[in-house]
């Protein structure tokens, strides 16, 4: 494998101490949790003696649950702090026509259609769609298995039937989410042929000249140009 | 003036090629055809369905409920009110996909079984909800969840529910009260009328909610998974052609 030029900061060392919190939590989650999802798998019972039985589970999973939910009030400070002179909705990490232009021109191009590939800034919309999945996912998750964790407080004001909506969402959205990162994260960071075996951006934080010009020349420009103007490289977040 | 025009050097070969097409043609077939395979169709148990009718002489007492109707096909006890309403295949099959059956199927032994709950106090015999001394009266439910979940269950909001949901086979359709659909009569309040029926009924919105946003958004993404795939093989096979040229 050749190395490749990593000369482009993209992710500052607390983002990627988020990120680590954040993968640490959710294969916690999935692992304690899939067993109650799948009871009778031979899997699950042999997961439920390797973490040391059905209470160890049970506290595994809340904990990883609870680290999860702290995160997400980390991020959203974090957020809050961050780019403090951009609205919320002129944020990089938001959603714009553009991105829905860009997603329709790389299936174009994709499929060959066309020789353009679309030209995106510091987020591409998979980057974007991948983030709008973590804030529902923590969100969903979080209210649901709170609610759960704590029945006597949910069931202080709700009746016995939302709480099973609640336990119906939660096991419902942790399969989206598991196969989701299983299935279209692992793709993009493990077994794209651009990757392969893994993309290093989250251990050092940098990506190639050359995937800086495919996926975020906008943002190169931007960087270049900043460069030109003080004479030093731009800040990563 | 932005640059949009990256052009590639050369053109990538068609999608659709009759090739790829009739492997597209044979895969959908596959997956249309695999949940009508012989073996893979599930039984249902709808309103009306259920096992026959039979009548048990004597009480209950010295019995526990495996011995007459987990292990054959069911047995519906008999009630004047509401003929369906003991279905125990249903009431155990709802049982095994609740959170306490879950957790003794992963051999959590403080999970509640069927005994906890509706046997009396002294052991004896298992009562119709309706009646004051049933643990599952609405009235006592509160402390009987307490039993194990602590005093924070004494709350009236604990009746308002049924331990026995049936998410699996759950309709969406209005019309059909739960109790006639599920065999059930649980002393439903009005405010849990207002939550299972119909389009009202909650749970099963969310769960098939839950289920079109997992297919569609894998669907979409497993379909643009493959085709980068295989633009991003295409392009590697292309780069090193070149390097090899030069």
């Amino acid at each position: 494998m050749k190395s490749p030029n990593l000369k482009y900061q993209r992710f500052g060392r607390f983002f990627r101490i988020q990120h680590a919190v954040l993968f640490i939590s959710v294969i916690l989650a999935s692992i304690t949790g899939l067993p109650m999802k799948y009871p009778d798998a031979e899997l699950s019972h042999v997961t439920v003696r390797l973490l040391g039985g059905v209470e160890m589970r049970a506290f595994l999973h809340h904990a990883a649950g609870w680290v999860m939910v702290g995160l997400g009030g980390v991020h959203f400070v974090y957020y809050l702090f961050i780019e403090r002179g951009i609205p919320f909705y002129r944020r990089p990490i938001m959603f714009r026509p553009q991105d829905f232009k860009d997603l329709v021109q790389h299936q174009k191009y994709n499929l060959g259609l066309t020789r353009e590939f679309p030209t995106m800034g510091r987020y591409t919309w998979f980057e974007k769609f991948d983030y709008l999945g973590v804030i529902w996912g923590i969100g969903v998750m979080g209210v649901t298995g709170l609610a759960m964790l704590y029945m006597d407080a949910a069931l202080s004001f709700m009746p016995l039937s939302w709480l099973q909506t609640l336990w119906a969402a939660h096991s419902e959205e942790a399969m989206l989410a598991t196969l989701f990162l299983v299935v279209i994260h692992m793709y993009h960071t493990h077994f794209s042929p651009e990757r392969f075996p893994m993309s290093l951006t989250w251990l050092h934080g940098r990506i190639s000249q050359e995937d800086m010009e495919k996926y975020h020349p906008l943002e190169l420009e931007a960087w270049n140009a900043a460069e030109q103007k003080s004479g030093a490289g731009k800040e990563p977040l | 003036m932005r640059n949009r025009t990256r052009k590639t050097k050369t053109r990538m070969p068609a999608l659709f090629t009759w090739r790829s097409v009739r492997c597209m043609l044979g895969l959908g077939l596959a997956l249309i055809t695999l949940p009508t395979a012989p073996g893979a169709a599930d039984p249902s148990l709808g309103a009306g369905q259920g096992p026959p009718h039979v009548p048990i002489p004597g009480g209950l007492r010295g019995k526990t409920c495996y011995e007459c109707h987990i292990g054959g096909a069911g047995v519906v006890l008999p009630s004047q009110e509401s003929p369906r309403r003991y279905s125990l295949r249903v009431a155990f099959e709802t049982y095994w996909q609740s959170p306490h059956g879950r957790l003794r199927r992963l051999g959590d032994l403080r999970a509640p079984m069927c005994e906890d709950c509706h046997l009396t106090r002294e052991w004896k015999d298992i009562l119709p909800q309706e009646l004051p001394d049933s643990p599952i009266n609405p009235v006592n439910l509160p402390i009987l969840c307490a039993r194990c979940h602590g005093p924070g269950m004494l709350t009236a909001n604990v009746a308002e529910g049924s331990m026995h949901l049936e998410l699996a086979r759950r309709k969406l359709a209005p019309g059909e009260p739960i109790a006639v659909r599920y065999g059930f009569l649980p002393g439903l309040t009005k405010r849990e009328h207002a939550y299972y029926l119909g389009p009202f009924d909650v749970t099963a919105w969310v769960s098939t909610g839950f289920l079109v946003l997992t297919v569609g958004t894998l669907s979409v993404f497993a379909l643009y998974l493959l085709v980068d795939l295989r633009r991003k093989l295409w392009e590697r096979r292309e780069r090193t052609r070149e390097e090899r040229k030069t």
